[in-house]
């Protein structure tokens, strides 16, 4: 009896698998094949698409949106008449079938592709202007964006330098000297004169000088904790008051090896370093660099290294120390704008951020963009940027795909930081959709309708294998979740990114097998394995 | 993000299900619950 239970339930696992194996084994040889093939295996396995598909309609429908799949070929028309035409008179069966493909001739199917291009015009939000002067301190983090920390008896002005390295070809004399001069003493900062000797006699003598370094310390009344990992922008603005051979007041002087602002902790180990770009703002030549302070750290220490290589020249000049983010003067005329916007956009294409509208003189920006994918957070994208603003409206930065939802709503914020005259205003949009353009498809397989089935018979010549029908899916989404690791990283002062879960869509759908058309009898499947199964659960369990 | 679908067939499921079921009745009685 236990050979006979045995037998029947391998009979039973038999005929599920043929079953299984006649449908994956036998689709058309056309574009259905992978998403048949792929659909056969998914009756007992996964399958994993790419993107999200769109929510299932209640009704039931065809797994395939093809004509009934047949063993050996397709319904797909043939290029002019099928074979036989005019002369074989089809059957029923291929007339049903085929009968579309009399008197046709197919042309190339267009299909749709085209790459979305961002058009300037599109929506605008939030648009502001307007002077808020020292508001967007409260954006960042700590107080580090305000200058007054850094005011204050207790301030430190130190200065080392290593000069004296100098080549003279005709002079006799190239020795600079450094002298640190305590006034005026203008945004809490200390100045620094440059001079050269005056043995040396303020004249150029043909030699070159290099290598000449000077270096410049900034200290903090008291450490400034980083919590957050933040991006801070400081800049040295240099005055030159005495140019006596120096022929263009601003080249050259950063240009040489070496010249970087430090930044250190309070035990003077080493946080960032930054190379600082000259620019010029209201005339003004400022030396600034961005970086980004890791969150665990502080900040004591700032040390401004300069070396100049280059002809020797004589001239005096005077630096202060700038914390652009402060709202400090930046140049004489300048005015410290901020301007923070932040508003909600939906896109199903794309976002992107067009440029700052400068509506006075050039401007200085610094700031991060930042788009958030949803409203709870996830996708986060940042970009951070230190730039000229041009006097158009021509900076398109593209916020990558993936960063935002592309049916939901995504929040786009701003924060900047300007020196110079500005009334400022970001454009936020979405691209268009994008435009269709025609593209030829491959001539597809040519099956069955190629040639006339002649003959009388009326049915029961082709048989059909079953279409299978899905039901509605019923999803189920976990995630996504954005993780940080803020407290670990404050803890053991590591710098671990936070890692973004991209979630998933975990779904269920009902699949019938269909009906098995032989020879005009109509099997279905679905009845069949239930039947078998039946009956073999019977046997092995009841016979007894 | 990714979608993960899981196919079901009724009658599978309902075999399985009855398997299911049978198998929890045979270990119930082996262990002699009632």
């Amino acid at each position: 009896m236990g050979q006979v239970r045995r037998l029947s339930l391998s009979l039973f696992l038999a005929t599920l698998l043929v079953l299984f194996c006649l449908l994956s084994a036998t689709s058309p040889a056309r574009a259905g094949t992978d998403v048949r093939s792929t659909a056969a295996r998914g009756a007992c396995s996964l399958r994993a698409d790419e993107e999200i598909t769109p929510t299932a309609t209640s009704e039931w429908s065809p797994l395939f949106n093809t004509p009934t799949p047949m063993p050996t070929g397709s319904y797909n028309c043939p290029d002019g008449n099928p074979v036989g035409y005019g002369t074989v008179t089809p059957d029923a069966r291929w007339y049903i079938n085929c009968g579309q493909c009399l008197n046709r001739y197919v042309s190339p199917t267009p299909s749709a592709s085209a790459t979305p291009t961002p058009v300037i015009s599109g929506t605008v939000t939030p648009t502001a202007t307007g002077q808020v002067t020292g508001s967007l301190s409260a954006l960042y983090v700590g107080g580090w964006l305000d200058g007054d920390h850094w005011s204050g008896p207790g301030v430190s002005r130190s200065y080392n330098w290593s000069g004296q390295h100098c080549i003279p070809a005709e002079g006799s004399d190239c020795h600079w000297l450094l002298t640190p001069q305590e006034g005026p003493i203008s945004n809490h900062f200390g100045w620094w004169v440059m001079h050269p000797e005056s043995g040396w006699g303020g004249q150029p003598s043909g030699g070159y000088l290099y290598g000449d370094v000077w270096l410049a310390s900034f200290v903090r009344d008291n450490a400034y904790v980083v919590t957050e990992t933040t991006q801070i922008t400081v800049a040295l603005r240099e005055r030159v008051t005495s140019i006596a051979q120096r022929p263009d007041p601003f080249s050259n002087w950063w240009g040489g090896y070496g010249s970087q602002f430090n930044f250190l902790e309070s035990d003077n180990s080493f946080l960032s370093h930054g190379d600082p770009v000259y620019t010029t703002v209201n005339g003004e030549g400022f030396y600034h660099v961005v970086v980004t302070i890791p969150a665990g750290h502080n900040l004591k220490t700032i040390t401004v290294r300069g070396v100049w290589s280059g002809w020797p020249v004589a001239y005096t000049a005077e630096y202060d120390l700038q914390d652009w983010g402060s709202g400090l003067v930046c140049g004489s005329n300048g005015v410290m704008d901020g301007y923070a916007a932040q508003g909600y956009i939906t896109s199903t294409h794309g976002i992107y951020i067009a440029a700052l509208e400068p509506l006075g003189a050039l401007p200085i920006v610094t700031g991060t963009l930042r788009v958030l994918g949803d409203q709870d957070g996830f996708g986060l994208w940042q970009m951070s940027y230190s730039e000229v603003l041009s006097n158009s409206l021509t900076d398109i930065y593209d916020v990558p795909t993936g960063y935002y939802s592309t049916t939901g709503i995504g929040l786009v914020s701003a924060q900047f930081q300007v020196c110079g005259d500005l009334s400022a205003r970001i454009y936020t949009g979405t691209y268009p959709l994008p435009t269709p353009s025609p593209t030829p498809s491959p001539t597809p397989a040519v099956g069955v309708c190629g040639t006339i089935n002649s003959g009388v018979t009326t049915s029961g010549t082709l048989p059909a294998l079953p279409v299978p029908i899905v039901g509605p899916k019923t999803c189920l989404q976990i995630g996504p979740y954005n993780i940080g690791f803020d407290l670990i990283n404050s803890v053991t002062g590591w710098n671990i990114a936070p890692w973004i879960f991209p979630g998933i869509n975990l779904c269920f759908q009902s699949i019938y097998f269909g009906d098995l058309d032989l020879l005009g009898i109509k099997l279905s499947l679905d009845a069949l394995t239930l039947a078998f199964g039946a009956f073999a659960l019977i046997r092995h369990y009841w016979s007894a | 993000m990714q979608e993960v679908t899981f196919y079901m067939n009724p009658a599978i499921g309902v075999l399985a299900g009855a398997i299911a079921l049978i198998l929890t009745i045979r270990a119930l009685l082996k262990l002699k619950v009632w």
